[in-house]
């Protein structure tokens, strides 16, 4: 909160001298567009780069192959084209593209959303593992990977479908990309970045050495989805290439919390008390799903102050009212166009109703998804060998060299080779 | 099967593993000094910012009492010139030390990587398997800290909802408005006392303000507070927001807006909309009784926007500065086009059924700011000449809307449709009305229909059905309720009262008078307005009462309009206001 609030030092820092001095201040001029060859080549690249990870995370079977993808991703899709386009920051386009008719969705932005979602249902998750440049600057990072209790983790995995919520809430109602602004990522790749941005960055990345890709894990907002369909992808990574042999040895193997024990049926007794409790959550449900709306349409006023009208409108009316000194850039802009401030409350009404229904939609969705995770965790599974958990799995193949399977695989292929 | 693991001592050992751990420790170095520097000339900037330094400010505000004083004009500008190339020089630095900061990121990592790879997976001390009480425990662990992570993320939202409530800006402070608030305005707050469109602001023809003058008499000059002239005939009826009044009028050359003061009377201003000129445009064939002004004006306060019979659509500002204009092009209409506007928010809604068939009609909604298209959707009824209203439900609003043979509800924010119902003939006028949940609305010369609002949306003819109920029903003027009664009134002065709880009729009463406005409700009593300018005041009771009659002196079919303490009526060539007379 303290990093959000410190944009608020974002002013101009050089104005121009008040006096003559000679100098001729040059005219502002506006960028070309880049050429459209460079979206088919991005696409292109992207693409090629998705499949390649399916088939090192599948296939290959190799960590020092992925970890090259992953670098050239990190270089081409981070360092090379400043972070931008990037599928995680799509989300807030394609939000924004479904609720307003008037904006036009670039293709390429469709291609760095959809492709992986249809990787992943097919392939698992090969995009985390090597082509997103996001998940590429943690993972290189991590040198003393601090294991995150499991409840913790199911709890701090929450976070990412609240920014999942208002990242969607904030571009449909044509507010901000609030993916892309505070990327943490991205003032790395560009070189840039204000001194939030920085911290922001820095201090994820000082996380990443010891907590595995933190942000991919609790914040990521792309992750969620990409969640969702690693569940039911047709192919996926497997620990070992072959049938376990519960040697144990790839227990510790994942950073990420990822590698799942075999476990045993619940004993009568305790299986009865966990349909009651499935019973009682389920009963729940609709009633987090309620306050989750009700939080969430009372939210309205403080979230719709993210969108330039009603910031605009609410600073009119205080300086009218006499509740702040002076004019901002806006309200003196507003002032000299001649507007009516009639209108622009009005317009700022509007907004803060799409706000209330969109809160309410989001509030809602979240008490559903909390009351599931309730649910879900409540529900006894039974697994019979060591496996790479569906959803949390980000294939990034550590786990790979340490099945004494995988080891005997990979000797036995190379005395093929030799012969 | 043996197990490959070695003693990674030996790797640790080669040159090549030191190396690229060295590599990355120097690396590794470098990247915490360049931070560090980084944070240091970050903080310069910061405290030595150009457009606060001090010392900078204080000699130009001397220079200013001491205009003429070169030198320190001079001093200023080296100092200026210092500043900014120290900011320059600063701004370099940090650029250059970004790389060099990501550089040695990059590289550190790089090499840590590529010596950690050299190394074999240590073997791990296998632990037990999953127990059943240690998957329980887990499990009950994981809910404890999911619901305390919800709990605290619902304080957070809760917080950020009770904080949220608006600071109340002095809303007498600003000039264009006495009734909107800062946040969380609701449009039924901003025209509680306007009158911003045909029949008020819920188009149901019920005046909810105080102080409506019950006698006057304009012979006697009573209560005539002024008339003014109107300078071209229309049908239409006045509206008014705040201290303004405005109506239209117009003839096969001339289309205008006029803006009355409330006050006095006095014309302010005159906002015309030109008639499209487009080659080849077809000469509307518009009735003698309908006119080239049966349209309505609306305004949200900021825009005042008038269409015409012609489809010439247009917006003025408060000080009738045409804001933009449109031909919609000349609806088919078979009597000529006299739906009225509605409005809601920045959305002025058009109603624009034509054609003998469906296929042409559509419902549309600009921005009174600019005149962009928010959202158009087609209507499957051909011309009539019922307006659109807007309402407030539990659910928010809509648009409510009558034509052969739908009444219809919208989505004011979308234009989506909600609802409709089958119960309409052809030839459709009188405006139906919303009341105690009901929507009303009514077939001439035939029946009566109420619908549940609350219903569930799609086609509801026969599931949101409340009753119909035959009668001697008005082919121009709207019906008008109480929310207990509901009254209709024909051309000829047949006054029918029904029950709105089942449709039946209370009372029939044939009133002397030809009518061609629409009744209206103020308070309990009932205002009819008859052509001829006598208006008669009459109980709205199960019975009826006349209670008294007034009279001006001109013929009249425009729906009277009304503000805080006065009534106003548009007459064929005059404007009145009756009220209080100070």
């Amino acid at each position: 909160m303290l990093m959000l609030s410190m944009t608020a030092w974002g002013v101009q820092r050089f104005p121009p001298p008040q006096f003559e001095s000679g100098y001729q201040i040059p005219q502002t001029t506006t960028p070309m567009p880049h050429p459209p060859i460079r979206d088919v080549i991005d696409s292109a690249v992207f693409l090629v780069a998705l499949g390649m990870a399916s088939w090192l995370t599948l296939k290959k079977r190799s960590r020092k192959w992925i970890v090259g993808l992953m670098l050239f991703s990190l270089f081409y899709f981070g360092f090379f084209r400043n972070g931008c386009v990037c599928s995680v920051g799509s989300i807030g386009n394609i939000a924004l593209a479904a609720f307003n008719s008037e904006y036009t969705l670039p293709a390429v932005v469709l291609v760095f959303f959809l492709a992986p979602l249809v990787f992943t249902l097919f392939f698992g998750r090969g995009f985390c593992a090597a082509v997103c440049p996001l998940g590429a600057m943690q993972d290189i990072v991590l040198i003393r990977p601090v294991r995150v209790p499991e409840p913790l983790e199911a709890a701090l995995r929450l976070l990412a479908y609240v920014y999942l919520a208002f990242a969607v809430l904030f571009a449909a109602t044509g507010s901000l990309f609030v993916i892309c602004r505070y990327d943490p990522f991205v003032t790395f790749f560009r070189f840039n970045g204000n001194w939030n941005l920085w911290v922001l960055g820095i201090s994820f990345l000082l996380i990443s050495l010891f907590v595995g890709r933190p942000y991919c894990r609790f914040l990521c907002p792309y992750g969620v989805i990409l969640r969702q369909l690693s569940r039911i992808s047709r192919w996926r990574v497997k620990i070992t290439p072959d049938e376990c042999i519960q040697c144990r040895l790839c227990e510790q193997a994942c950073p990420f919390g990822a590698v799942v024990k075999p476990s045993k049926p619940l004993p009568p007794a305790e299986n009865a008390r966990s349909k009651r409790t499935i019973a009682f959550l389920i009963v729940l449900l609709p009633i987090l799903a309620a306050l989750g709306g009700w939080i969430g349409s009372a939210m309205h006023p403080t979230l719709a102050r993210a969108h330039p009208t009603v910031r605009l409108a609410n600073r009119i009316d205080a300086e009218m009212a006499g509740l702040v000194q002076g004019q901002t850039d806006a309200s003196e802009a507003f002032r000299a166009s001649g507007q009516d401030v009639q209108l622009l409350r009005l317009e700022a009404v509007s907004i803060r109703y799409r706000f209330w229904v969109g809160g309410m939609m989001a509030g809602i969705a979240l008490g559903l998804i909390a009351g599931g995770k309730l649910i879900a965790s409540a529900v006894p599974v039974v697994r019979k060998e060591y496996e790479a958990h569906r959803a949390g799995c980000f294939a990034c193949g550590r786990c790979f060299a340490y099945c004494p399977v995988e080891q005997k695989r990979r000797i036995d292929q190379s005395i093929m080779n030799t012969k | 099967m043996t197990m490959d693991y070695i003693d990674n001592t030996q790797i640790k050992m080669r040159p090549l593993y030191q190396g690229l751990m060295g590599c990355s420790v120097v690396a590794a170095v470098l990247g915490v000094v360049a931070a560090v520097l980084l944070a240091v000339a970050g903080y310069q900037i910061r405290v030595t910012d150009p457009a606060q330094a001090d010392l900078l400010q204080k000699h130009k505000e001397q220079l200013q009492t001491r205009p003429s004083d070169q030198a320190l004009a001079e001093q200023i500008r080296q100092m200026d010139a210092d500043i900014r190339r120290n900011e320059l020089r600063r701004q370099q630095f940090i650029h250059t030390g970004t790389i060099y900061l990501a550089g040695s990121i990059v590289i550190a990592a790089v090499c840590f990587i590529a010596a950690r790879s050299m190394l074999k997976p240590a073997p791990v001390v296998p632990t037990a398997d999953s127990c059943p009480a240690e998957q329980i425990q887990r499990a009950r662990q994981t809910r404890l800290v999911v619901t305390v992570t919800l709990a605290l993320l619902g304080a957070v939202g809760l917080y950020a909802a009770l904080t949220a409530r608006p600071k109340q800006a002095d809303t007498q402070s600003q000039p264009h408005s006495q009734s909107s608030a800062v946040e969380a305005v609701d449009w039924a707050e901003v025209v509680a006392q306007q009158w911003p469109s045909f029949r008020g602001p819920w188009g149901d023809g019920v005046c909810r303000m105080p102080d409506i003058p019950s006698v006057w008499n304009e012979k006697e000059n009573k209560a005539i507070v002024w008339k003014s002239e109107v300078p071209l005939p229309g049908f239409s009826s006045p509206i008014v927001w705040d201290d303004r009044v405005y109506l239209t009028g117009a003839t096969e050359t001339e289309q205008k807006l006029f803006c009355y003061d409330a006050k006095d009377g006095k014309l302010l201003w005159t906002g015309q909309i030109q008639p499209d000129g487009t080659a080849g445009r077809e000469a509307p064939n518009i009735m003698e009784d309908t006119g080239f002004a049966a349209n309505t004006p609306a305004t949200n306060g900021s825009r005042i926007c008038a269409i015409f019979a012609t489809g010439d659509i247009g917006c003025f500002d408060r000080d009738g500065k045409i804001q933009w204009q449109k031909a919609l092009g000349v609806p088919e209409s078979a009597y000529g086009y006299a739906t009225s506007l509605a409005v809601f928010e920045n959305k002025i809604i058009v109603q624009f059924d034509q054609g003998s068939e469906e296929g042409l009609s559509e419902i549309l909604a600009f921005n009174s700011a600019d005149g962009a298209i928010l959202w158009r959707t087609k209507r499957p009824t051909p011309n009539t000449w019922t307006s659109p209203t807007i309402v407030k439900t539990d659910k928010g609003y809509q648009i409510l809307t009558s034509g052969s043979p739908w009444v219809m509800g919208y989505d004011p924010a979308t234009g989506q449709e909600l609802w409709r119902a089958s119960c309409l003939g052809s030839d459709i006028a009188p405006t139906q009305i919303l009341a105690a949940g009901l929507v009303v609305a009514l077939q001439p010369y035939d029946k009566l229909y109420a619908y549940r609002l609350d219903n569930a949306g799609g086609d509801v003819t026969e599931s949101a059905k409340a009753w119909d109920g035959p009668g001697d029903m008005p082919d121009i003027a709207s019906p008008v309720s109480n929310g207990e009664l509901v009254w209709t009134l024909t051309v000829s002065g047949g006054l029918s009262c029904f029950d709105l709880a089942d449709g039946k009729e209370v009372y029939v009463q044939s009133l002397d008078l030809e009518c061609h406005a629409s009744p209206v409700l103020v308070g309990d009593k009932l205002y009819i307005l008859g052509q001829d300018g006598q208006m008669i005041i009459a109980q709205a009771g199960r019975t009826y009462e006349e209670l008294g009659r007034n009279i001006i002196d001109e013929e009249c079919y425009a729906s009277p309009a009304f503000a805080p303490g006065r009534m106003f009526l548009r007459s064929t060539k005059s404007l009145y206001c009756i009220g209080k007379v100070d």
